[in-house]
């Protein structure tokens, strides 16, 4: 148990989530010293994570909690690729629990929304830092949970579809996952499901009935696919675009969805192993898959006029290079594949972040509301020009590093659906321009026939209902008296926006340590 | 032979007792000693478990000192009493959660009825636990119809009454059939204890005399005990019967009575007909068959109803699917899984009847989805107490349910050609479990639209033995997920006895 | 940060002031200030430029990831589109300052103005492939509100949709660069070729593939068949100055980009014969036919100089495309000869928007009682264009043609020449008419608008006269006297090729 310090961030969030839901402070709902005491948690157990990781992440440092039947145990493990989603997020918590706080502020039932946002900071680390794969899928099916309180909070009729449709897919998805879960278990060398890089594996045994597994291997990609919007399962993301901005950014552009993507790496590369998968028809299923889920979600986002529907399709895309990168089964594919994993993570919450920005501060939803915001807002604007960017994939942006490196991945894979998968990233490039460049274009350069031009795309196809039409005859021109926000929602912003240029300017050091990890393990 | 050793057959004569001599007195006294005796025998159960468990052997017991081939025996292993200590917390929580409500259900003069019933219920239950022979099996089966249909009538509101008719008329196929293939088996080998039937029927089986009456015998029993489970395409009953009777009832019906006839059918297959027979008959290709429809049929219709007891109810028909599927899977560790899952699925769906008790209340009695809208906040207890049960149902890990999943996943991987159809039945069978029950979760925690009927928005506190019978379901639920090992362990050493 | 540092000025000097010139409108709101600035900043952007040409030498910026560089080189080609540049901008610029005072948001446009220069300097100093798509794409996102800057309904269409184009032809080309990273040590220009033949083995249908790509796709800024849309569709929309330089020179960017490919990074060699040649040679020869006849049916000027803009670079690929000296020598002339024309072309149109209002050619009946002067410039431009001797344009279609001749690319070393022809006299056919009109409106003409608005002899004032009549006097004089620049030219294809 001198591990202990691997299961605090875990239990501490998760239990100081339990207790906010329970304790009264006094008769006000809300108050500073609450906020105080939140971002003052959140940072102590972020702080707590990189003391881990400081404290070495090869792997060796292990703590089992239980035993939850015969041979699963619930453990936790920090392991390099573990310590880079812990780390990754612990980066991403405090930043988005202080612009939470602005963006909620005229919210009511403020208590309970922190009191679960808190609780997910702690089992998503759950996920980073399960050790086997049995952890992986207790803390997988928990986070469904509670999160669903999150997508539910406005508490409408769309938000309660938004959340029933989040639920039925994720559990769905974990039931196909929990067969792969238990193929692993029974064909497993060593007895358990512990993760071990380059995959645990029985192969003599496995080889026996190896159509068999790769059928289930397929099936537990789909299931953990579910989370990581693969298609045919991405409905819920758009849909769940309905919850606050928070949760959107950071829990449907990062925690949630990179769940599902980096339980398939840990399936794919420390479960099943890329030697057993590599070449067989299993892995240009799921290929093919995350190429058809990359096109299809960029197509959608360009035909889509709500601006966080808009970003959520384009999470549905930007995931699948994740996966994609996963279903290269190589040692650069994984670390292709964290890369986009991290960029991602920055350039979305960026993005998501300047669409609440907008939101809290003039109540527009639509994009073709935003027409000149982009000098009333520059600081917000001006972040979203860097993440829109980088999400195209321009150079010097942390975008172009990930592409790069899938593309260096796919090229040396020298499989034929890896080049296809090549030109697929780089029409989901195109796309993104389009969809991401339109806003910026709107923004800034409000085209002189704004009213009409309104008018026109809220009769477009692609569902505008009337409600959103009228709503776009109403107010099409900013108002006079919009500016940025406060400094606890530009701040975030700012940093994020500054993360990615680092990483687009200097991705030497992550890079490096990105591809020792996919050294290990591909 | 040592004192502890009379416990299985003291706490049967026990419960029976209490029955009649709770005709005489008056309901509360009949409600306090009924809920005293299951309290006893649970014990004397725990007690004859702790002796199994610490000679390790089984042993009959003979009652009424005939010897064999007449008389009538028990026996009593490790099986037998984790059963029966289950089997009674379970009833006595139930019957502890329901107490108010059936003391609105029931008439005032007839509240001794309803738990003369209960006390004969468990009394039958136990029974069927314990038997070791066919005739005093079939006795106690019909015991145990005739107190299900009272628990049910008693309840005389809606359509309690159609629904006791149907479960009568259904039953009594059910034991007739069970009857027919007694009498033959009884025909062709001259016993009805089950030792010496065993042995004859393996002696038969190898001289390969008698195939086809052997065949309909195994056809017969397991039709009967089927129907009479609610096994899917015999389940028409289910759903009003669990759906119209007193909560107690319901979760008394569901989740013992049904699971009580499984067991009975388990000890029969292993030990009269003889599991290897069994599994080369392809009998239980048949009974695999309609497990597995069963489990997708069942929550299909379960996502139909808009009445939260009936959807409950037929949730049940999904359930038995799977213990039924795991039956069928002809295997050791199938049996395993098939025995855990009747444990899981009595400790949840009778924490789901009570829990829903809770959220009723504060609906104003209403059992619909849009009554229902926000009952978690006015009763909180019960929100998370139907919360937790409907995630043990969708398998989620750390409950209950989750160690029934994984129990029948893994045991499929030992059957070769049954391996996929199990594991992507059970994976789109959880997820329909999930469309039902979590939407009903979400609809507890929703709030209410401007439209909805009004209620007095306060919140309701339950009575403190519901709120302590829904904890202790709850506590239930997590021990059988959190600390499986144990028991599965119990229910492996204890079919190993069997056989 | 090593080597000549030099390299970075003429750079990093237009991007910051063209930085301070947008947010000077802050504090600064006076039109004089602003055009000073912009005006020295553009001579000393001249200056710059030849120093650093001058002194030579390489400059690694930064390191992107391990393989990835950043980094500046001067050679021969990078002198010449460096210098072109710089002196062409400075002319535009000069003429900015008189037709900008007719539109509205002056600190924009001269702010982007000044940061388009800086990118494209930096494009044409790279010394490697990473570098110049860097560039490429920040060309194309700084020059976005050049397009844009009207604001009308069709600017913002046109906007989006050069941006559209611009970025799938980037992609595109980007699939050929993720490719040659990959076989090739790095990706640093070499006349002759990186490429590393062990690495490729195996992999030649894919290097074709990947060629190919890239030549569409930088060829999409080229205007080439099939990327070519949105060059007549966002052209016109801006301000004159902007689509002179526009058509000018950021087509000449895709050319460029299309030259470190073919000959500094695979290697002519590994293309010729090759399927990719001829496609590339078809796609060139479609684009000049067909740009010429949209130029011929186009009423609207500024369109119809746009539809030359596609068929004339087209030219310049064709050059190219053929893969020996003499043509090559031919393209690169072209790039210069084009530029300079062109420029003169959209500069007179813009003379013609501001002094009457003019856009369809049908309207500019008698332009030559309007503004004798400037329509004498646009002619001699305009049979720089056409061709006829001595003006530039017959220098560099005599190597193309007879580069195409000795080119041994069997049906194509005749029909390529005639298709050149045949876009020759259509040239004259859409050019002409103007002079012809403008000089001899023909008996019927009354000129009453000119009367009416006190048109005649209302020449463009100096500021915009002086820009388009040396830029008609260079497309004469090198026409003249082309020796010293075909020499060079002479030694660059000789060291490619």
């Amino acid at each position: 148990m001198s591990e202990i310090i691997l299961a605090l961030p875990v239990f501490f969030p998760i239990l100081s989530g339990i207790f906010m839901l329970f304790y009264r402070w006094g008769k006000e709902e809300w108050s500073r010293k609450r906020e105080l005491f939140i971002e003052g948690l959140v940072v102590a157990n972020s702080l707590l994570i990189v003391a881990a990781i400081a404290g070495g992440a090869d792997g060796d440092r292990r703590i089992v909690l239980f035993r939850l039947y015969s041979a699963l145990t619930i453990m936790f493990k920090l392991d390099p690729m573990g310590s880079v989603f812990a780390g990754l997020v612990a980066f991403l918590w405090p930043l988005a629990t202080l612009y939470a706080f602005e963006y909620m502020k005229h919210e009511e039932r403020k208590n309970t929304f922190f009191a679960f946002y808190t609780m997910t900071y702690g089992i998503t680390m759950g996920i980073a830092l399960a050790g086997n794969l049995v952890t992986l899928y207790l803390f997988y099916e928990m986070l469904t949970l509670v999160t669903l309180p999150l997508v539910l909070f406005p508490l409408t009729t769309e938000a309660v579809r938004a959340g029933r449709a989040y639920l039925y897919y994720s559990i769905g998805g974990a039931a196909f996952a929990f067969i792969g879960l238990v193929f692993v278990l029974g064909f497993s060398a060593i007895g358990t499901t512990e993760f071990i890089a380059g995959g645990m594996l029985d192969v003599g045994r496995a080889l026996e009935s190896k159509n068999v597994l790769l059928f289930v291997y397929v099936l537990a990609f789909f299931g953990f696919g579910v989370k990581a919007a693969l298609f045919p399962c991405y409905r819920w993301l758009p849909k769940a675009a309905v919850a606050p901005t928070p949760v959107t950014a950071l829990l449907h552009a990062v925690a949630v969805v990179k769940s599902g993507a980096f339980a398939i790496l840990r399936l794919t590369y420390f479960s099943f192993g890329t030697e057993f998968l590599r070449g067989t028809w299993a892995q240009w299923v799921v290929m093919g898959a995350a190429l058809v889920t990359i096109a299809f979600g960029s197509t959608m986002a360009v035909r889509e006029v709500h601006w966080k529907r808009r970003l959520a399709y384009s999470t549905v895309s930007n995931l699948s290079y994740i996966l994609f990168g996963a279903a290269m089964m190589t040692p650069l594919g994984l670390a292709a594949a964290l890369s986009h994993l991290v960029a991602h993570a920055f350039m979305k919450i960026c993005a998501f972040f300047c669409a609440g920005a907008v939101m809290h501060q003039s109540g527009k939803t639509y994009i073709y509301q935003l027409n000149g915001m982009g000098k009333k807002m520059p600081v917000t604007f001006g972040c979203l020009l860097v993440s829109s960017l980088s999400l195209m994939g321009i150079p010097l942006f942390a975008g172009f590093v990930s592409k790069w490196n899938l593309a260096q991945a796919a090229f040396d894979s020298g499989s034929g659906l890896g080049l296809v998968g090549v030109a697929v990233i780089l029409y989901s490039a195109l796309m993104t321009g389009i969809y991401m460049m339109t806003v910026i274009v709107r923004a800034y350069f409000p085209s002189l026939a704004g009213q009409t031009e309104a008018a026109e795309e809220a009769a477009l196809p692609g569902g505008v209902d009337k409600d959103d039409q009228e709503a776009a005859a109403e107010v099409v021109t900013a108002e006079d008296g919009l500016t940025d926000p406060g400094w606890k929602m530009t701040v975030p912003l700012v940093i994020f926006a500054a993360a990615i240029l680092v990483i687009g300017l200097h991705s030497a050091p992550l890079i490096s340590f990105l591809t020792m990890i996919g050294g290990e393990a591909g | 032979m040592s004192f502890v050793q009379n416990f299985p057959f003291f706490s049967i004569i026990l419960a029976m007792f209490s029955g009649i001599i709770s005709s005489v007195l008056s309901g509360k006294k009949a409600r306090n000693l009924s809920l005293v005796m299951i309290a006893v025998t649970t014990a004397l159960s725990a007690g004859t478990l702790l002796f199994c468990l610490r000679t390790g052997e089984s042993y009959p017991y003979m009652m009424g000192h005939f010897p064999a081939p007449w008389g009538n025996e028990i026996r009593a292993g490790i099986l037998e009493g984790v059963t029966a200590v289950f089997f009674g917390v379970v009833m006595f929580l139930a019957v502890l959660g329901g107490l108010d409500h059936t003391a609105e259900d029931v008439e005032e003069n007839k509240l001794n009825l309803f738990y003369i019933m209960i006390d004969l219920m468990l009394s039958s239950l136990l029974a069927l636990v314990y038997t070791n022979d066919l005739f005093t099996a079939y006795v106690f089966v019909e015991i145990n119809t005739i107190a299900g249909c009272g628990l049910i009538m008693i309840r005389q509101k809606g359509r309690s009454m159609s629904a006791a008719i149907r479960y009568m008329i259904m039953s009594q196929l059910g034991s007739g059939l069970f009857l027919i293939g007694l009498s033959i088996l009884y025909d062709i080998t001259g016993h009805l204890l089950m030792s010496p039937a065993k042995e004859s029927v393996a002696a038969l089986a190898a001289s390969g005399a008698y195939r086809i009456p052997m065949l309909v015998i195994m056809a017969v029993v397991g039709v009967g005990l089927a129907i009479k489970s609610g096994l899917y395409p015999f389940h028409y009953w289910i759903p009003d019967t669990y759906g119209y009777a007193t909560p107690t009832a319901s979760a008394v019906l569901s989740g013992l009575v049904s699971k009580g006839y499984i067991f009975l059918l388990i000890k029969i297959f292993y030990r009269v007909l003889g599991y290897d027979n069994l599994v080369s008959s392809q009998m239980v290709n048949v009974l695999y068959v309609f497990g597995i429809t069963g489990m997708v049929m069942g929550s299909l219709h379960a996502i139909h109803e808009t009445d939260t007891r009936r959807m409950t109810a037929y949730s049940s028909v999904a359930q038995i699917g799977y213990i039924y599927m795991g039956i069928g899977l002809g295997t050791q560790y199938g049996m395993v899984a098939a025995v855990f899952h009747i444990f899981t699925h009595s400790a949840t769906k009778a924490l789901l009847f009570i829990s829903a008790v809770g959220l009723y209340e504060a609906s104003g009695d209403k059992k619909d989805y849009v009554s229902l809208r926000g009952a978690g906040y006015r009763n909180p207890l019960a929100g998370i107490g139907f919360t937790v049960g409907s995630l043990s149902m969708v398998g989620f890990p750390m409950l209950s349910g989750f160690i029934s999943k994984l129990l029948f996943a893994t045991s499929a991987l030992e059957s070769p050609h049954k391996m996929l159809p199990t594991l992507i039945v059970l994976a789109v069978s959880t997820t329909l479990n999930a469309v039902y029950f979590l939407r009903l979760v979400i609809t507890l925690y929703s709030r209410r639209r401007p439209e909805d009927a009004p209620i007095p928005e306060v919140k309701v506190r339950s009575s403190w033995h519901l709120r302590l019978a829904i904890l202790c379901f709850i506590a239930v639920n997590l021990v059988l997920g959190m600390w499986s090992q144990p028991i599965v362990q119990a229910i492996a050493d204890g079919l190993a006895m069997f056989g | 940060m090593e080597g000549n540092m030099i390299l970075l000025l003429p750079m990093v000097c237009p991007v910051a002031a063209g930085i301070v010139v947008l947010a000077g409108k802050m504090f600064r709101k006076d039109r004089k200030y602003l055009t000073g600035v912009s005006v020295m900043v553009l001579v000393l952007e001249f200056a710059l430029t030849l120093w650093a040409v001058m002194s030579g030498g390489s400059l690694t910026m930064l390191r992107l990831t391990e393989r990835l560089t950043l980094g500046l080189g001067v050679d021969e080609v990078s002198r010449l589109f460096a210098v072109l540049t710089a002196s062409v901008w400075l002319l535009v610029g000069i003429y900015s300052v008189a037709y900008m005072s007719h539109e509205e948001e002056e600190h924009r446009f001269f702010g982007y103005y000044l940061i388009v220069v800086g990118v494209l300097m930096g494009l044409n100093f790279s010394a490697n492939l990473i570098t110049l798509y860097v560039f490429y794409e920040l060309m194309t996102l700084t020059s976005l509100p050049l397009v844009l800057h009207e604001r009308s309904k069709e600017a913002v269409r046109a906007g989006l949709k050069y941006l559209f184009y611009s970025v799938a032809g980037a992609f595109l080309a980007l699939f050929g660069i993720f490719f040659l990273a990959g076989v090739s040590e790095s990706l640093t220009f070499t006349a002759g070729g990186v490429l590393n033949d062990g690495a490729l083995a195996g992999k030649e249908g894919l290097l074709l593939i990947s060629a190919f790509c890239m030549i569409v796709g930088f060829g999409a800024k080229a205007g080439m068949f099939p990327l070519h849309g949105w060059l007549p569709t966002a052209h016109p929309v801006a301000p004159a100055c902007a689509s002179a330089v526009l058509s000018g020179l950021i087509t000449k960017a895709g050319v460029l980009a299309i030259i470190r490919v073919v000959y500094y990074v695979i290697g002519a060699d590994r293309l010729r014969g090759t399927w990719v040649q001829n496609g590339w040679i078809l796609l060139t020869l479609l684009t000049v036919f067909m740009g010429s006849m949209l130029a011929y049916r186009e009423p609207v000027m500024k369109k119809r100089l746009a539809y030359s803009t596609v068929s004339q670079v087209s030219y310049v690929l064709f050059g190219l495309s053929m893969l020996n000296q003499t043509a090559f020598v031919g393209a690169l002339s072209h790039v210069v000869f084009h530029s300079v024309i062109k420029h003169a072309l959209f500069l007179t149109a813009g003379a013609v928007i501001v002094t009457t209002g003019w856009t369809r050619v049908e309207q500019m009946r008698g332009l030559g009682q309007v503004m004798p002067k400037t329509l004498a410039c646009y002619t001699i431009a305009a049979l720089a264009l056409i061709g006829i001797p001595p003006a530039s344009g017959f220098v560099s279609k005599w190597y193309l043609a007879s580069g195409a001749l000795s080119s041994g690319t069997g049906v194509w070393s005749w029909a390529g020449p005639a298709v050149l022809l045949v876009s020759a006299l259509l040239t004259a056919g859409y050019l002409l008419p103007l002079t012809i009109q403008g000089y001899f409106p023909g008996h019927d003409f009354k000129g009453e608008e000119i009367q009416k608005r006190k048109l005649a002899g209302k020449e463009p004032s100096l500021w915009m006269l002086a820009p388009i009549g040396v830029l008609a006097a260079a497309a004469l004089l090198f026409g003249c006297f082309p020796g010293s620049l075909i020499s060079m030219l002479q030694s660059i294809a000789a060291s490619v090729l």
